[in-house]
């Protein structure tokens, strides 16, 4: 087996389940959805080729799969119909991106549900903001994957944090505002 | 008041999401790859048969008929409208199997770069110079062919469809204008997003269309 492909494997092992998230996040369909997770898995096997280890793992897999995603988003029609907002348009917009029924519901299904469709409203940069934050990874990370500085993520983490506390009370102790 | 801490639940939920197995054998990508490259090589040829079709059928029409000037020009610009936008599906065809077979490229740039990239590439297919071009060459070889066909056929089937050319081709340029104007803003808005971005961090690279 080349090095290619072992690093493919150690990908596809280490960080397959953050795909399929990612890929949803992208994609709501769920046979698009397949589509664009054998093009990442096709377009990350043939990166390995060029891997110069310039960077970590992680980040390399990040960035190949995140940049798939947005090249298939566009290629498809349905971002010409779809008006992509910023977190910034979001925050200002008074109406819940999860309705009332829905946020006082406890199924964790319902939540993730509402989290995917919002998420998938989000314009590109915002998007993979918000799942990198959601996989776990810090502002340093993040600004490595995306290319933002580290203060400007944690500046959008900081605000990502504040929209998601406020429209998805799940789990945790929130106050009303 | 909302605390910070209301989202680390939801962050923890994300994580532990059901159904996110999903494997691919090394066979079966490189099966895919094939599949891939066949189906992009597949879609040049077809680019290149339509481009030599419409041309020998209009090259037909002005050498073996006897149509007047007006209708030669006509179709002209009508052959010079299509290949310009058989053109664009040509480049598009070939950066996309450039990126297949480099693949790297997106290991290697950052995401914002690489989505810049892209909508620039968007907003560029819907104005500016490639987009006047096939526009400007396909209207005027409509309008020529609408109106001599209108004036010629007077109150006959061929004359009506004239006037319906002469009707309908400015509508839908107009249509057009507006459409892909709308389009190509969108794009310049997000891409002026990320030159804020960018320029709020401190990355002072200037970056080139």
């Amino acid at each position: 087996m080349s090095a290619q492909d072992d690093l493919y494997k150690r990908a596809a092992e280490e960080h397959g389940s953050a795909l399929v998230r990612l890929a949803r996040a992208y994609e709501a369909n769920p046979e698009d959805r397949r589509d664009l997770l054998q093009e990442i898995h096709i377009a990350l096997w043939r990166s390995f080729a060029g891997f110069d280890e310039s960077c970590s793992l992680r980040t390399w897999v990040y960035r190949v799969a995140h940049n798939i995603a947005v090249t298939h988003i566009y290629r498809s029609r349905k971002t010409k119909v779809l008006n992509l907002l910023s977190i910034e348009d979001v925050e200002k917009r008074d109406e819940p991106a999860v309705s009332q029924s829905a946020a006082a519901a406890t199924e964790s299904q319902l939540v993730l549900l509402q989290l995917y469709a919002f998420i998938q409203r989000l314009n590109a940069s915002d998007r993979q903001i918000i799942t990198l934050y959601l996989e776990g990874l810090d502002a340093a990370s993040i600004g490595e994957i995306t290319g933002i500085s580290a203060g400007y993520a944690a500046t959008k983490i900081h605000r990502i944090k504040h929209i998601l506390a406020d429209r998805f009370r799940f789990g945790g102790e929130h106050d009303n505002r | 008041m909302t605390t910070d801490n209301g989202s680390e639940p939801l962050r923890a939920l994300w994580q532990q999401q059901a159904d996110t197995a999903f494997s691919m054998e090394l066979a079966e990508i490189q099966r895919r790859f094939s599949r891939l490259q066949g189906r992009l090589r597949r879609r040049k040829v077809i680019v290149y048969a339509i481009c030599l079709g419409e041309t020998a059928w209009f090259a037909y029409w002005l050498i073996f008929t006897s149509l007047p000037v007006v209708m030669r020009i006509g179709c002209l610009l009508i052959i010079l409208g299509m290949n310009f936008l058989a053109g664009q599906v040509w480049l598009e065809n070939r950066d996309r199997q450039r990126a297949l077979e480099d693949s790297g490229a997106a290991g290697r740039t950052d995401c914002i770069d690489y989505y810049r990239t892209e909508l620039v590439r968007r907003r560029q297919f819907h104005r500016g110079a490639w987009f006047w071009s096939r526009l400007l060459a396909l209207l005027p070889g409509l309008l020529l062919i609408g109106g001599w066909s209108a004036t010629r056929f007077h109150g006959t089937g061929n004359g009506d469809a004239g006037v319906m050319i002469l009707i309908a081709a400015p509508i839908i340029a107009v249509a057009a204008i507006w459409l892909n104007y709308r389009l190509s803003r969108n794009h310049q808005r997000e891409i002026d997003a990320i030159d804020a971005m960018k320029q709020v961090n401190g990355i002072d690279h200037v970056m080139r269309d």
